[in-house]
């Protein structure tokens, strides 16, 4: 028995998922922007 | 008035969601997957030519019909080209025989090999045909790129590499001059000329314009909000909407998205580097490479440095397949990432046991 392997709680990249985050967000914010010009002036 | 941004949120949502479920696979769910969605894509592409299905906007036939909603089978490619060229180089190939006299024997051992091996290439190519004429080169390229970036990562020799590039190269050269849409041609060979009054009204619109808006922004830009190209450029929040980022936020915020853009794809491929296992590494270095051209052709054909292709700004850009299919391929590569620690973690526990056996027989 694999004991002290628990799979579900391998970690994932976590930096990796923050700056796809960032990324995601910044471009939500661009596209209102670029595609709703009066949205923010 | 906001009905296509919150849909682009409702697909951000959707993002998440395949994101953090896909990055929960096993790895062996992913080997196991990885050719059912590859043929279900080349399914789809196919089926953007039936008229039933398929659903042609400005005269491309790049999108599926599904209950009111359009589907770019070809954006999906991009990670299940990633996977299928990944299981398929993870195998051990079929060897080559000795050469023999006898024909049939030649056959068996020279010739089956070879095809067995070649097979795949053969349906990848096909893709990049159908996908090519959609019309979309901009995708057929990208998808290439990702296919690519999984052979950068394998065990292919470099030289191999840089031969079969060469060609890929020259048949990619030989499609934009045969003149298959002349409007490419015309793209490329006008480039030059691109501040002619006159091919600057027409096929010279947008990289003029682009190029002009990015060179206003000056160092700090002209203010969040001030951009004036994204009221004059047709592909405002898609293709061209780093020129908006960078008109109003200059040269500063140009650099901050390049480097997040940057450390995005490095992280990858910084992580592929520390994985010892094929499959695992080819996935995760792939989707580093391939995020990291994609970046980079759309930031230099938003600066005009290269002619105008369809390829969208990873993250930036509009388009909820496109999207979707960015969350699914970086799901993917942390699906394969986490499969490494679970690697190690094993590999952790197995060298415990074994120290513990060696001490009690050293003192038995």
């Amino acid at each position: 028995m694999d004991r002290g392997v628990n799979k579900d709680v391998r970690p994932m990249d976590r930096t990796l998922t923050i700056l796809i985050g960032v990324a995601t967000l910044l471009g939500c914010i661009f596209i209102l922007d670029a595609g709703y010009p009066q949205a923010i002036v | 008035m906001f009905k296509d941004w919150i849909k682009h949120l409702g697909f951000v949502v959707g993002a998440v969601v395949v994101y953090f479920l896909v990055a929960r696979l096993p790895v062996e769910t992913l080997q196991k997957l990885a050719k059912p969605a590859f043929y279900l894509c080349l399914l789809g592409l196919i089926l953007v030519f039936v008229p039933p299905f398929g659903v042609k906007i400005n005269d491309a036939n790049r999108w599926i019909g599904f209950y009111g909603q359009t589907i770019q089978p070809a954006e999906f490619m991009k990670a299940a080209i990633i996977l299928f060229l990944a299981v398929v180089l993870s195998r051990t190939p079929m060897k080559y025989g000795a050469k023999s006299k006898d024909l049939i024997s030649n056959l068996d051992n020279r010739v089956v090999p070879l095809l067995v091996r070649a097979w795949p290439y053969f349906i990848v190519c096909i893709v990049l045909v159908l996908i090519e004429r959609e019309p979309d080169l901009g995708t057929a390229l990208m998808v290439g790129a990702a296919g690519f970036g999984v052979l950068l990562f394998s065990h292919v020799p470099l030289k191999k590499l840089i031969l079969w590039s060469g060609v890929a190269v020259l048949i990619v050269g030989v499609v934009i001059v045969s003149g298959f849409e002349r409007y490419r041609f015309e793209r490329l060979i006008n480039h030059g000329a691109r501040w002619d009054p006159v091919i600057a009204k027409d096929i010279g619109f947008q990289p003029t314009h682009s190029e002009l808006a990015m060179a206003t922004g000056g160092t700090t830009g002209v203010g969040v909000g001030q951009g004036r190209s994204k009221h004059i450029m047709p592909a405002a929040t898609t293709d061209f909407i780093y020129t908006t980022a960078v008109e109003e936020l200059g040269y500063l915020g140009s650099v901050t998205i390049i480097l997040l853009l940057a450390a995005i794809s490095l992280r990858l491929i910084l992580q592929a580097g520390t994985i010892d296992d094929p499959f695992r590494r080819m996935i995760v270095g792939a989707v580093g490479w391939w995020l990291g051209v994609q970046s980079v052709l759309n930031m230099l054909m938003a600066g005009a440095a290269l002619p105008t292709v369809g390829i969208p700004l990873p993250f930036f850009s509009y388009g909820g397949s496109s999207l979707l299919a960015l969350a699914a391929t970086l799901g993917i590569a942390q699906a394969a990432i986490r499969g490494r620690f679970a690697q190690e973690e094993r590999r952790a526990v197995t060298r415990h046991r074994r120290g513990n056996r060696r001490t009690r027989l050293s003192r038995a």
